[in-house]
C-alpha cells in the first residue's frame, strides 16, 4: 500500500477501510483485521491504526466488541450514508475545481456528459 | 512510566570539538520515532550516550532512572557485532546472547529469523551487509526492553530486505516499548513513524508528531525536513 | 542482569579454544622437534624432557600474551558493554575468565612435562641424583613459585590495561597533539615498569630458590601478598576509569 506522505496517514487508513466497506469487500458486520495484522498489511504504525479506528467508532461505522475484535456496523443505512457522503465530497471537489475554472454549471453538466459517452466508446 | 526516555541538557564533545550541545527530548512509551539528520550530524553519538556508550554531561533518565549502568537492562540496541571473531557463526552469536541477556526471547528469535530469512548456519564473515543487518535486526528485536535503538538499520539494504524490516519492526515492537530509528533517507520509513526528531546544528533541532507536521504544513515527512535544511520553515 | 557464570561462560568459550590450539600447536612442535632429532643425530637422555620445557616457555609466554588480548577486547566493545551489569562485575569477571584459563593451560603443561619426564625415564630425578631437600620442602616451594607466578600473570595484565584504559579515556577528549604526548609519556612509564617489575622478578625467583633451601615462608608470604595488593589497587583505578571514561568503538 502506497501513502500519499503529504496527507496524515490515519486519514488514508480510513478512506482504504471505508473504501471496501462501500464497495462490500467488508460486509455489514464483518470483523476487522487485528491492529497489528492492519498495521503489518498496510505497513503503517500500530498507533496510527488505532486512530483511525477510533475516529470510525466515534462516527459510528465500525463497533468494538470487548475481546472479539472491531466490527464494521450492522447498520446497512450507516454504510449508505458513508457512502453518500463520499460521493458529495469527490463531486464537491470536481465541482470546485471546474468552477474554478469559470465554467457554468450547465457547462459542467455538459463536460461531464460528455466525458462519460467518451469513455463508454473507448470501453467498446 | 509514561516517559521511556528524558533527556536533560546534554552535551557531548570529541577532542574539544563540541558534536551535540543543549539536547532536552523526551520520549513517551509506545511510539516509534525517527531520527533524522545527516550523516555525522551526531545522531549515532546521541545513541550512544544513551546507552551508555559514549560518555557526555547532562542527564539521561531511561524507565526514570538516570544510572548509566542501568539503562542497559532498558535499552536494546543494534551493536555491530565487533566482539566476535569473523568465523563465528550466527546461531552461536544467538547463543551468547541467550546466555547473557536475561531478556531475550528465544522463540521470538526464531520467528524473527524465519520471517527475515536468515541463514544462522553462516558465519559472521560471509554474510551480505544486508544480511548481517537482518541478523542485528532480529537479535535486537529479539530482547524484551522498553527502549529500542536502531542505527542506520536501511543503510546498504535492497528494497525487498527493507521492506521485511519494516514489517518486522511493525509485527514485534511491544505495545508499551518505543523505538528510534535513525535514518537519513526518510521516504520508505515515513508511514511507520508516530514522531520525528531532527538532529541539526549540533542538538535537537525539531521533534513533531508526523501527522501534525502533514495537517500543520500540508507537506509530506521527507519535504518537512528537506525544508528544515533549506531554512524554509520556521521551528518553534 | 546477566549472573557471574553467564558471564564467564561466554568470555570463556573463546579463551577455552584459543588455549586448546595453544595446547596442540605446542604438542606437535615437541614432536616435530624429537622427530627431527631422532632423524639426524639419535635422541640422548634428557632430550625429551628438555625440549619439552623450550616449547612450554614459548607457549606460555603466547598463552599470556593471546589472553591479555582477550581480556583487553571487552573493554571497548559493545558486544560486552551494553550487557545489562555494572563495570566491576564485567572487569573482574574478564580477569577471572582469563586467569582461569591460563590456570587450565598451565595444568595441561605440568601434565605434559610429566609424562616427558616418564618417557625420559625419570631424567630429572637421576639428573639432580639424591634429592637435599625432603619432598615436603619440594611441594612447599613449587606451590610458592606457582602462586607467586599466578600473581605476577595477574599483576601483569592489570598493569597492561591500565596504560590502555588510560590511553583510551584520555583519546576522547583531549586534542590530538596533547594526545600524541600522552601516548608518548604513558609508553614511557609502561617500559620502565615493565624494566622494574622484571629486575623484581628475576629477585623474587632467586628468593624462592633461598626459600626452598631455607625453608622460610613468611617473606615469600609477603611478597605475593604485597603483589596482589599492587594488582587489587590498579583493578579498582581500571574499573573506575572504566566506567567513568572508556568509550566503545563506534559502529
Amino acid at each position: 500500500m502506497q501513502f500519499d506522505d503529504k496527507v496524515p496517514i490515519y486519514i488514508q487508513i480510513k478512506n482504504v477501510l471505508y473504501q471496501e466497506m462501500i464497495t462490500g469487500q467488508l460486509a455489514p458486520g464483518a470483523k476487522l483485521p487485528a491492529v497489528r495484522q492492519l498495521a503489518v498489511d498496510l505497513t503503517v504504525n500500530v498507533n496510527t491504526v488505532q486512530r483511525a479506528l477510533g475516529e470510525m467508532m466515534t462516527a459510528g461505522i465500525v463497533t468494538s466488541q470487548r475481546g472479539k475484535g472491531n466490527f464494521v456496523t450492522l447498520e446497512a443505512s450507516r454504510i449508505t450514508q458513508l457512502k453518500e457522503q463520499l460521493v458529495m465530497t469527490q463531486v464537491e471537489q470536481a465541482y470546485e475545481q471546474l468552477h474554478a475554472l469559470n465554467l457554468t454549471d450547465e457547462e459542467i453538466m455538459a463536460s461531464l456528459k460528455q466525458y462519460i459517452a467518451q469513455r463508454g466508446q473507448q470501453d467498446d | 512510566m509514561t516517559n521511556v526516555l528524558a533527556i536533560d541538557q546534554l552535551g557531548y564533545k570529541h577532542n574539544f570539538k563540541t558534536i551535540l550541545h543543549d539536547v532536552d527530548l523526551t520520549l513517551e512509551a509506545g511510539k516509534i520515532v525517527g531520527l533524522l539528520g545527516e550523516n555525522g550530524a551526531g545522531k549515532t553519538t546521541l545513541m550512544r550516550l544513551i546507552t551508555g556508550s559514549a560518555k557526555g554531561t547532562g542527564t539521561i533518565a531511561v524507565c526514570g532512572d538516570t544510572q548509566a549502568a542501568h539503562h542497559r537492562s532498558h535499552v536494546s540496541f543494534t551493536e555491530q557485532l565487533r566482539g566476535f571473531t569473523a568465523n563465528t557463526r550466527v546461531d552461536r552469536v544467538a547463543d551468547f546472547y541467550r546466555t547473557v541477556y536475561p531478556d531475550f526471547d528465544g522463540a521470538r528469535f526464531e520467528e524473527l529469523v524465519t520471517f527475515l530469512q536468515i541463514d544462522t548456519s553462516l558465519k559472521l564473515a560471509a554474510l551480505s551487509k544486508g544480511m548481517k543487518e537482518k541478523v542485528i535486526i532480529a537479535l535486537t528485536l529479539a530482547r524484551q526492553v522498553n527502549l529500542y535503538l536502531l542505527d542506520e538499520p536501511f543503510s546498504g539494504i535492497d528494497s525487498m530486505s527493507r521492506k521485511r524490516i519494516i514489517s518486522s519492526i511493525i509485527k514485534w515492537k511491544p505495545d508499551d516499548a518505543t523505538m528510534v530509528i535513525s535514518d537519513h533517507y526518510v521516504s520508505e520509513i515515513a508511514p511507520i513513524l508516530d514522531e520525528i526528531v531532527v538532529v541539526k546544528d549540533q542538538t535537537v533541532y525539531a521533534h513533531k508528531e508526523s501527522d501534525a507536521v502533514r495537517e500543520e504544513f500540508g507537506m509530506g515527512i521527507e519535504a518537512y525536513y528537506e525544508s528544515l535544511y533549506e531554512g524554509s520553515v520556521q521551528h518553534d | 542482569m546477566t549472573s557471574f557464570g553467564a558471564l564467564f561462560k561466554v568470555m570463556s568459550r573463546g579463551r577455552f579454544r584459543i588455549m586448546n590450539w595453544l595446547i596442540v600447536g605446542d604438542f606437535a612442535l615437541v614432536i616435530a622437534t624429537m622427530m627431527w632429532a631422532f632423524a639426524t643425530d639419535g635422541i640422548q637422555a634428557g632430550d625429551i624432557f628438555w625440549t619439552t620445557v623450550a616449547w612450554s616457555i614459548l607457549a606460555f609466554i603466547l598463552a599470556f600474551i593471546l589472553l591479555a588480548i582477550q581480556t583487553e577486547r571487552v573493554y571497548t566493545r559493545d558486544t560486552y558493554r551494553l550487557l545489562p551489569l555494572g563495570e566491576t562485575k564485567l572487569y573482574l569477571t574478564d580477569l577471572a575468565a582469563s586467569l582461569i584459563m591460563f590456570i587450565y593451560f598451565g595444568v595441561i603443561q605440568l601434565v605434559m612435562y610429566a609424562v616427558a619426564e616418564a618417557i625420559d625415564n625419570r631424567y630429572l630425578m637421576k639428573f639432580f641424583g639424591e634429592p637435599s631437600i625432603t619432598t615436603g620442602q619440594a611441594i612447599k616451594g613449587v606451590v610458592g613459585f606457582v602462586i607467586l607466578g599466578l600473581a605476577f600473570v595477574i599483576l601483569c595484565w592489570t598493569t597492561v590495561s591500565l596504560v590502555h584504559l588510560v590511553i583510551s579515556a584520555t583519546n576522547n577528549f583531549l586534542p590530538n597533539t596533547s594526545r600524541r604526548l600522552i601516548n608518548f609519556i604513558l609508553y614511557v612509564v609502561v617500559i620502565f615498569l615493565v624494566v622494574r617489575i622484571t629486575a623484581f622478578l628475576f629477585h623474587e625467583f632467586n628468593n624462592v630458590g633461598q626459600l626452598i633451601a631455607g625453608g622460610g615462608t613468611t617473606q615469600l608470604l609477603i611478597n605475593i601478598v604485597g603483589v596482589l595488593v599492587v594488582a587489587a589497587v590498579e583493578a579498582i583505578l581500571n574499573i573506575l576509569i572504566l566506567k567513568k571514561w572508556v568509550e566503545t568503538i563506534p559502529n
